[in-house]
């Protein structure tokens, strides 16, 4: 279905998703909804919160769409967007103390013994994660999960190329430290 | 070792696809008022509203254009003289309403008015 958008770039799906064409807008989420999770999920430290706050912040870059001046680069406007609302949700979150939801991947009861693994090292990373300062998260995050290069992480973050690259590095030893070696060895390598 | 990238596909959205698919759509679905609304011919007054800043750019350049016109003719007192006759435009440029007359009546004021004119002037 969204296999036809597959080579289109992102100006011309911002386009089509400006006169109202859904399935542009849904490439869009498509390709860039792990970069904005990723952000969310730095911020936030859950994956729940991360995956909400991600729903609002797609939905409010397309009420927005005619600000985003550069439409090749929705991908960093959107996550920028996504950041900012993380940001907010934060601190509402820390008003209210509401307690962190709960996975519903772990509370299936027709989850596989892999998906348990799978829950488990998940809440393990973001323990883990959740050791490491915001940038360093954001930066671990958007390099080792989304792909970004670090001039893309540097402009989006504000930060320069160099302090990308030592977050990176800082960020990677204190997590293998904290996960453990045989962890690290098992399945994060 | 620390260069090594970390696996973080536990963490990875897209992985359970079902899981990413209901994200995605609940994420279209909701958006669904707004392609609604952006299908719809938009009224003159958005149309417009969509073309404020180029409106707004179009008009500044005008404005600065005509400041230019005018200062230069405040520049030139003989080529200031005919376009005033001829535009009526004698007060808006700063032109004393008496002086304005006289040019109007093409009749030459006397010396004692002119002096008169000129110190209420200044």
């Amino acid at each position: 279905m969204h296999q036809s958008h597959a080579s289109v770039s992102d100006a011309i799906l911002v386009e089509q998703a400006r006169a109202g064409a859904a399935r542009a807008f849904e490439e869009l989420v498509r390709r860039h909804f792990r970069a904005a999770y990723a952000a969310a999920l730095a911020l936030l430290g859950n994956q729940m919160d991360a995956e909400d706050v991600c729903h609002d912040g797609f939905l409010k870059a397309l009420e927005r769409l005619e600000e985003c001046r550069n439409p090749d680069k929705f991908g960093a406007w959107v996550v920028q967007i996504v950041r900012n609302r993380a940001r907010n949700y934060r601190e509402y979150r820390a008003v209210r103390s509401t307690v962190p939801l709960e996975s519903t991947a772990a509370a299936s009861p027709e989850d596989s013994a892999r998906d348990l693994e799978r829950s488990e090292l998940r809440h393990l990373l973001e323990a883990a994660l959740g050791k490491l300062s915001e940038v360093q998260r954001e930066v671990v995050l958007l390099h080792d999960l989304e792909g970004w290069k670090h001039r893309e992480i540097a402009r989006s973050l504000g930060i320069s190329e160099v302090a990308a690259r030592q977050h990176l590095f800082v960020a990677r030893r204190q997590l293998r430290e904290s996960l453990g070696p045989q962890i690290v060895k098992e399945y994060l390598s | 070792m620390s260069e090594d990238r970390i696996d973080f596909s536990a963490l990875d959205p897209t992985r359970d696809e079902a899981r990413f698919e209901r994200l995605v759509s609940a994420i279209v679905h909701d958006a669904e008022p707004e392609f609604t609304r952006r299908r719809q011919p938009s009224s003159a007054v958005a149309q417009v509203g969509q073309w404020w800043w180029p409106l707004l750019a179009a008009a500044a350049v005008v404005i600065m254009v005509s400041l230019g016109f005018l200062w230069r003719l405040g520049d030139t007192p003989g080529a200031s003289a005919s376009v005033v006759v001829e535009s009526g435009i004698e007060e808006s440029l700063g032109v004393p309403t008496q002086v304005a007359s006289w040019i109007r009546s093409d009749q030459l004021p006397s010396t004692s008015d002119f002096l008169e004119t000129i110190e209420v002037s200044q």
